[in-house]
């Protein structure tokens, strides 16, 4: 029994395809302009690395922003309760997820057998999520997989005020000007974003053991932030970004159950 | 005009609400017999003005008018534009806008407001009514008038001193009156208006009781709009014969398990105002079986208070001091909503943040962690309640999904 | 000396607590120009205006939502960091909705043995000071209650004069930067340290400061600058402000003139006295209608020639902000340029401000 996940995001659209449990494949591409499109492109995707057709595939379920625009999907869950089911699928023992992704942030609570108890997510300002560390890397010119490394490599951490979105570019811009060391104020933005989170996983509780989900759990300094933060460790995916999309194709697993 | 997104009403007592708005805009608006037009907040009492023969305007509801006909952008842009900051409250932004907005100004919903003679404020609602008030006497250099009195955090007592500092006021207010309409103050007919006011408010009280059963026999969706004849109508026969309406139909509901669903998986509480331009929102809930039972924004359980006092502006002052609505202690005002939740067997409460609404939203994040306390399941979604250009569809919906998808869990 | 005077609100709280060990006495906490300190004061208590830091709000951002204003949320989160812990009271008064609803946050969420919320009229008239007088009356008898002692006409009549020659000695410092003597950063920084020291000792502070200030050369003025704030608790735009070429000559601001303009008056009840130099003569927007308060505006910026204007008002200040459109146009109709900021008292926020008051001074200069 094959079934699909399919998660497209703010800006990335992830698929997942499993047989029964075990996973056959998956794909993560960019979101683009027309969300329908983007949702064809990466089912494609999933298929051919699985070697499968359309059809082989049983039940597929949509999550995240664009799941009610995914055309061929049976059914739609939101992005809070398949991170909790596919967090939970790969940590048994996971009671709260972080999911950092790029347009929210949201901390979720889970009760022993995955099912979604509580969520916060961030208001509307950007700060702490994907799209506001992109704005960052762009304003000092490095991509954004660097700049966690440059946050590792940092010997002190500049404290950073502001994390409006706004205020900080313009916070980090004139701290380089003034010949702080790059790496150091790199590391004080990642300190107030783990700040923010970590305020947020405050609202929901914390409960161990936590998981972090969705493409930001990439970046290794703000993970160690959050870990000295929460004084716990973090479980993270090999694949953080389709923990979502696996819990949607677990979903639809259950529908033949 | 953009589509429109009212919610659904369930029932027919609601449906005559939209005929009594029209005719009251459209009274003030064709009065020939010299009667004077005040504009004023909410809060007034506006039985005082009613004894006067004073044509009230209450410019708060046309904003939310222009709201559920979608004009909102259109208002608050121009309101923008004149240099009121997208901070403030998007009620006076909208009004603004109206005002100032000249051609750049959507079309005027009811063709517009009657002309003002006057304007009159209350002080202890909001500091963004005064602001408001006090720049609407500039803009149209008519007199504006200050109503004051004591805010008590405490939600009221019988302080001597408050007591006697609000009948001071009210006098003062009467005789501000006096001089703009040159006309005496008529207070058997304000003692009759005050008891026809309390009478009908004394019924909606019922109607809240009524509405804790279950199934729930009506939802906030018609409640927000059930409230207009008790704000804008009150101390009439009108309004009083309304609620009389409203009473036996929701008795109706009752008796024959009438719900707004057909089965009730989940009861909601709506804290805070609703966004006038989406009211659809609410009944979001009812494709799956939930239904926003009750909302905390002016709910009443009490009844008024039997008349303290023969002369009808003392009376006012000594009940309004004992109890002064949506004042109150903070403490107060979270075990209200807590008392609410188990009264009303709520099983989870919907947190409207809507920023340029001072007072709901300053509450908002305090009542978060009190149910959380309780382990009562919430969420929040942000938005200003008559800006629709803060609306985000994408953002609102996810929140509101995975709530249900909570709550559905929940009940399994 | 001006670092001095800038060391004196970093060290407040340590301040605070050596009163405290050595007096023995009660510290309470203050809200707002329209509390009547001189009763504190007179009960043998150290008055303290409460301040926030320029740091993230990490803690009070759990009790209140994201655009509120930034002054009472920063306070607050410091109580919440413990760095008020030596509090013994708060006092509160009904001054603005974030004001109140502070109230209740601080009391609910922080172990303050006594709060008092001081009820103040929204409209100023003469019942209006008269109902004021009222409930600073019960002010005094809730802090006797409190303290378990009298406070006495004598204690009450030495607080006022010692307060009214607080407010003359900043009064001279107003004018000392107007003619250059003092800095517009040096006039706030007093101002700031008067608000949380005991009376008679900054007294002494101001008196020795002043004499030395006297005595300076003047040096050049900058462009001289009005500047009208809802809030700003430390002196780190002013310092920005003068930075860049401009020199602060006259203030319409809570932490600055509104806590030093008018004197008590003498009379025979003081309360009356208190009640009509707290309600009538702090020109509060809240209170104040524009018309009233841009004559004062209009007043003071004759008087000290100011060339431009700076506003400066928190994010979601509802009485500053409506108001703000109309003194705008109130100003430039004077012929005085006018430069706008909404605050979030950061200090990534000044950088973005710098290039604006840089060509804002330019264009004054010509």
């Amino acid at each position: 029994m094959i079934t699909a996940g399919i998660d497209i995001g703010s800006s990335t659209s992830k698929a997942v395809l499993i047989d029964e449990g075990d996973m056959l494949s998956y794909s993560i591409m960019p979101t683009g302009a027309e969300s329908v499109n983007s949702a064809r492109r990466v089912m494609a995707d999933v298929l051919d690395k699985a070697g499968i057709s359309a059809k082989d595939v049983s039940y597929i379920l949509a999550t995240g922003y664009g799941r009610v625009i995914v055309p061929f999907a049976n059914e739609a869950l939101t992005e809070l309760t398949c991170h909790a089911r596919g967090a939970h699928f790969l940590f048994p023992n996971v009671r709260t997820i972080l999911d950092m992704g790029g347009q929210d942030c949201k901390a979720i609570r889970c009760d022993a057998n995955g099912q979604l108890l509580n969520f916060v997510m961030n208001d509307k300002c950007a700060a702490g999520t994907g799209r506001f560390l992109e704005l960052i890397a762009r304003v000092l010119g490095v991509s954004l997989d660097a700049l966690s490394d440059l946050a590792l490599k940092a010997t002190a951490t500049i404290k950073i005020n502001s994390t409006c979105a706004v205020f900080a570019k313009s916070e980090v811009t004139s701290l380089i000007r003034e010949g702080k060391n790059r790496c150091d104020v790199i590391a004080g933005l990642h300190d107030a974003i783990a700040m923010r989170v970590f305020n947020l996983l405050r609202g929901v509780g914390i409960e161990s053991q936590l998981a972090i989900t969705g493409g930001l759990g990439k970046n290794k300094a703000i993970i160690r932030e959050i870990e000295k933060k929460t004084d716990l460790n973090c479980m993270i995916a090999e694949e953080p970004q389709i923990v979502g999309a696996l819990g949607a194709a677990l979903f639809a697993r259950d529908k033949f159950i | 005009m953009a589509e429109s997104t009212s919610a659904k009403k369930h029932l027919e007592t609601t449906l005559l609400v939209p005929a009594l708005r029209r005719k009251y805009y459209a009274e003030s608006l064709s009065q020939t017999t010299g009667q004077k037009i005040c504009w004023c907040s909410n809060g007034i009492p506006s039985e005082i003005l009613d004894a006067f023969g004073i044509n009230a305007v209450f410019v708060e509801n046309y904003a939310t008018v222009c709201a559920s006909k979608r004009l909102s952008s259109g208002f608050c842009r121009a309101g923008e534009r004149a240099g009121f900051s997208q901070d403030v409250c998007g009620y006076a932004r909208i009004l603004m806008g109206y005002l100032l907005g000249g051609t750049e100004a959507p079309e005027a919903p009811y063709g517009g407001l009657a002309k003002a003679d006057f304007l009159v404020v209350n002080s202890y609602s909001c500091d963004s009514r005064m602001g408001w008030f006090a720049t609407m006497q500039r803009t149209l250099n008519i007199p504006l008038y200050v109503l004051d009195a004591p805010y008590q955090p405490g939600g009221g007592c019988m302080d001597e001193a408050n007591i006697v500092y609000t009948e001071s006021q009210l006098l003062d207010f009467v005789t501000f009156l006096e001089g703009q309409t040159r006309s005496k103050l008529d207070r058997e007919k304000l003692r009759a208006g005050i008891d026809l006011s309390r009478r009908s408010a004394d019924i909606q009280t019922e109607i809240y009781e009524m509405r804790k059963a279950v199934p729930s026999p009506m939802s906030a969706g018609d409640a927000y709009t059930v409230v207009w004849p008790g704000m804008y109508m009150a101390g009439t026969k009108e309004c009083d014969d309304f609620y009389a309406r409203l009473r036996a139909e929701v008795n109706h509901r009752i008796v024959n398990k009438i719900g707004v669903v057909p089965e009730e998986k989940f009861r909601l509480l709506w804290s805070g105002l609703p966004f006038w331009y989406n009211m659809a929102l609410l009944n979001y809930f009812e494709d799956f079986g939930g239904v926003v039972a009750i909302e905390n924004a002016y709910f009443r359980s009490e009844k008024s208070f039997p008349p303290q006092h023969h002369d009808p502006i003392k009376d006012m002052a000594i009940t309004s001091t004992i109890k002064r609505p949506y004042a109150g202690d903070l403490e107060q005002r979270l075990q209200l909503t807590l008392d609410i939740v188990k009264d009303y067997r709520i099983d989870g409460v919907i947190l409207a943040y809507n920023p340029s609404c001072r007072l709901m939203y300053l509450l908002q994040p305090e009542l978060k962690n009190a149910l959380d306390c309780h382990g009562i399941p919430n969420v929040n979604i942000e938005c200003d309640m008559a800006d629709e250009r803060t609306y985000s569809e994408g953002q609102i919906k996810t929140r509101l999904d995975a709530f249900i998808e909570r709550m559905l869990v929940l009940r399994k | 000396m001006d670092i001095k005077l800038d060391l004196l609100r970093q060290n407040r709280h340590d301040m605070a607590r050596l009163w405290k060990k050595e007096t023995g006495g009660k510290v309470v906490g203050v809200f707002c120009c329209n509390v009547p300190e001189e009763l504190i004061y007179a009960a043998g208590m150290l008055p303290v205006r409460l301040m926030g830091e320029k740091e993230e709000a990490s803690e009070a951002d759990l009790h209140f939502p994201s655009n509120c204003c930034p002054y009472v949320k920063r306070s607050f989160d410091q109580g919440l960091k413990h760095r008020y812990d030596y509090l013994d009271g708060i006092i509160v008064p009904n001054t603005c909705d974030m004001v109140r609803a502070m109230y209740g946050t601080w009391k609910m969420n922080l172990d303050i043995p006594f709060a008092y919320f001081l009820e103040v009229p929204q409209r100023i008239s003469p019942r209006g000071i008269e109902f004021f007088r009222e409930r600073i009356l019960d002010f005094k008898g809730g802090l006797e209650e409190w303290s378990g002692c009298e406070i006495t006409a004598k204690a009450i009549e030495d607080a006022i004069e010692t307060y009214n020659l607080n407010r003359r000695l900043l009064q001279s410092a107003g004018r000392f930067r107007q003619d250059g003597l003092l800095s517009g950063v040096e006039c706030q920084n007093m101002v700031i340290s008067s608000m949380f020291m005991p009376k008679d000792e900054h007294n002494r502070l101001m008196g020795a400061f002043l004499e030395e200030a006297a005595r300076r050369d003047t040096p050049p003025l900058g462009v001289r600058l009005l500047i009208s704030a809802s809030m700003l608790d430390n002196s780190d735009f002013i310092r920005l402000l003068e930075e860049c070429g401009g020199s602060v000559v006259a203030d319409d601001m809570p932490a600055g003139s509104r806590y030093f303009f008018y004197s008590v008056n003498h009379s025979s009840d003081p309360f009356f006295a208190l009640a009509e130099r707290y309600l009538v003569q702090v020109p509060c927007p809240r209170k104040m209608l524009p018309r009233d308060r841009f004559e004062f505006i209009k007043q003071v910026m004759e008087e000290t020639g100011a060339e431009g204007a700076v506003i400066h008002n928190l994010k979601a200040c509802d009485c500053h902000l409506y108001e703000y459109p109309y003194l705008k146009k109130m100003l430039q109709d004077l012929g005085l340029p006018v430069l706008f900021f909404r605050g979030e008292e950061t200090e990534a926020e000044q950088e973005t401000q710098r290039d604006d008051i840089e060509a804002f001074i330019e264009m004054i200069r010509g």
